[in-house]
């Protein structure tokens, strides 16, 4: 009956190519629009690293001073350098990371190009498996790397094109500032949507070109050249004073893959707080978290508050599309009340009228959907277009099969907005009036 | 088959109201050939739609097939529509976007028979129409007397117990008009009641009885005509 029933249908929106038309390019405009706004939201709020995100923990510890609270009453977002190497001792986490960026003076071949400043992520080799950052040649270097200050590097994919073309230059070498780094992996194509690793400055920024051994920082005395804050002097000038200092820099990871594991992991930031607090530091309220990564992107408020409000707005030009289309729809319906007559003498329910009719609202919704679906990739491409041009990125918005469901879903609840009341009247049309009439 | 008693429907609107039927009582029994005649206003098509259940009525009794029809729901007597009547119309009521296949399909899909079934069903009743080679002609391709015929190829298709035709020759010639009546007999003969709205004598002649309204209610009631004495008349062409 379904297939009979949709093939009526279509017969009937092929005999009025017009009015399809019509119907069907309302839904789409409500549709298209609905679905850009729902796909930025959605780009914002999507799990970046699906498999790994509940097991993923940032964490912070409230070292800040005793006078005034950090700004917003929270643990600063990154931890201090010493507490990175005394956290970093547990053999609590399965996995773990302090990281920070800085900004390094890259020479390639005089012949390829100019040197440059890049952003160079300092890291321990666990932030590889631990993100799920993919390898195109080579891999991440080892944890004896980490211990020794190895001059090794790991390359994005676009580096390892502007510096060597894009071959395997695994063993190559490179010069950072005023050493050689031998490159030992080169990265896939790596754009999770949000830069879940670090929120702490643009959330949606493409991860960084290069990577070396977290040990550089000290032998090559590296700084952030992302956000640092402190709430009191070094206690010495020079390096060895920033090291030694409450400055906050650095952010933490661990990979805890069991609420056990975590349990003890905060137990052991508690203690370690509380130690110490002993040697003067730690003046405030304990206050030690350990985040996965979700609620870390809510708490960021990485998704602009506009985002929600944008998709409400844009389902509310869909449900006027919808709305507008009763009107167009019920005067087809009702057109075509003789033939109806003639059904429901030939033995057709209100039932099976109403579910034809309906069905027909829902294929032309449909239709809608998908030039709706059409019309939001142009709509996406210009957008990212325009974005590109301010966070140096071209892909952050990007349609998926959840948007590509939403976008269907969408058009079926406009088709059934805009049909059902149609559908309904023609149901109740008494056939012995319009048999006579036709 | 049909037993109509002291049935009344009246059409109310703001500021007047109609008896379209009153106090009607017919009983057409089942093999019967029934012509209802009457002038214009009689009640002659309101009784028709009220008999095919696709019209309700305020009081009285009407038992189908033995059914009472007044507690049945829309489902209930769609399906009654469905198996146990087929309509012939004056201006036959076919789909003009269906082919003459799909037109005669229509009962069959609302039954909800399997493929073979409709294909089999709509390829005799095309048949015994004479119009097994017109199948995928569109009712715009066919005459007035050939669209009757697919009309009735539908009903037949069916296979119901009664026929409610009303003015089924009103917009056809005495060619075509002889042609459908000649249909319609063979069909009764069979076995299936019809009961024919005219306001043809000739068309009337046809039927085993006739029965006349007037205001709503039967105003007289014949002894059937005998085919046989209209034949001899002149006035009905043989079975051939």
């Amino acid at each position: 009956m379904l297939a009979y029933q949709l093939r009526i249908a279509w017969k009937s929106l092929r005999r009025s190519p017009a009015h399809t038309l019509i119907v069907g390019g309302g839904i789409a405009l409500g549709v298209a629009v609905s679905t850009l706004f729902a796909t930025v939201r959605h780009s914002f709020a999507k799990d970046p690293i699906p498999d790994k995100s509940a097991v993923l923990y940032n964490v912070r510890m409230d070292t800040w001073g005793p006078v005034d609270p950090y700004p917003g009453g929270k643990p600063p977002p990154q931890v201090t350098y010493q507490d990175m190497v005394a956290l970093m001792r547990s053999d609590i986490p399965a996995r773990q990371t302090g990281t920070f960026k800085a900004s390094l003076y890259v020479f390639p071949d005089p012949r390829v190009g100019r040197p440059r400043r890049e952003l160079v992520r300092l890291c321990f080799s666990d932030f590889f498996p631990m993100f799920e950052v993919p390898f195109r040649f080579g891999g991440p270097w080892d944890r004896a790397a980490d211990r020794t200050a190895e001059r090794v590097v790991v390359l994005s994919d676009e580096m390892n094109e502007r510096l060597f073309g894009g071959e395997d230059s695994v063993g190559r070498s490179v010069r950072i500032e005023d050493r050689e780094f031998r490159v030992v992996g080169v990265l896939d194509r790596w754009r999770p949507g949000v830069k879940f690793y670090d929120l702490t400055q643009n959330p949606v920024d493409v991860p960084e070109p290069i990577y070396m051994p977290f040990a550089h920082m000290v032998a090559m005395q590296l700084e952030s050249s992302g956000n640092s804050d402190g709430w009191r002097s070094p206690p010495m000038a020079g390096f060895a004073g920033l090291l030694a200092s409450e400055q906050t820099w650095i952010l933490l990871w661990v990979e805890l893959s069991s609420a056990d594991q975590v349990g003890r992991y905060r137990a052991f930031l508690d203690a370690y707080a509380l130690e110490q607090r002993k040697a003067g530091r730690f003046q405030r309220k304990l206050d030690n978290r350990v985040t996965p990564v979700r609620d870390l992107m809510v708490e960021a408020d990485v998704m602009p508050k506009e985002a929600d409000a944008m998709v409400a707005v844009s389902l509310l030009f869909l449900l006027i599309c919808a709305l507008n289309l009763i009107g167009l729809l019920l005067g087809k319906f009702l057109a075509r009340a003789a033939e109806i007559g003639v059904r429901r003498a030939m033995g057709a329910r209100r039932l099976d009228v109403f579910m034809q009719h309906l069905l027909e609202c829902e294929l032309i919704g449909l239709a809608g959907g998908a030039i709706g679906l059409a019309l939001s990739f142009g709509a996406i491409a210009v957008v990212n277009l325009w974005a590109k041009s301010i966070i140096s990125r071209g892909d952050f918005l990007a349609m998926d099969w959840a948007m590509a469901g939403f976008a269907a879903g969408a058009a079926m609840v406009a088709g059934l907005v805009a049909g059902l009341y149609p559908a309904w009247r023609v149901c109740r049309i008494a056939p012995a009036v319009h048999l006579k009439a036709q | 088959m049909l037993q109509m008693k002291n049935v009344v429907k009246v059409y109310r609107t703001e500021i007047v109201e109609t008896h379209a039927l009153s106090d009607l009582s017919i009983h057409v029994r089942a093999g019967e050939f029934v012509a209802v005649m009457g002038p214009s206003g009689s009640g002659k098509t309101t009784f028709l739609n009220v008999a095919g259940l696709l019209d309700g009525f305020e009081r009285g009794e009407y038992l189908l097939d033995g059914v009472d029809v007044r507690k049945l729901g829309d489902g209930e007597k769609s399906r009654i529509r469905n198996k146990k009547i087929g309509f012939v119309f004056q201006s036959f009521n076919l789909i003009p976007d269906l082919d003459v296949f799909d037109n005669v399909d229509v009962p069959l899909r609302y039954r909800r028979l399997p493929a073979g079934e409709r294909r089999d069903r709509i390829h005799r009743a095309l048949e015994q129409v004479g119009l097994a080679s017109r199948m995928r002609h569109y009712p715009s391709q066919l005459s007035g007397g050939q669209q009757q015929r697919v009309a009735i190829a539908r009903v037949l298709a069916g296979d119901p117990v009664l026929i409610l035709a009303d003015e089924p020759t009103g917009n056809l010639d005495s060619l075509m008009t002889h042609e459908i009546l000649d249909l319609l007999e063979r069909i009764n003969e069979q076995g299936t009641a019809i009961v024919m709205v005219t306001h043809s004598a000739e068309c009337a002649a046809h039927a085993h009885r006739q029965i006349h309204l007037r205001d709503g209610r039967v105003a007289e009631l014949d002894e059937p005509p005998s085919l046989v004495r209209g034949r001899e008349a002149g006035l009905v062409p043989g079975l051939g």
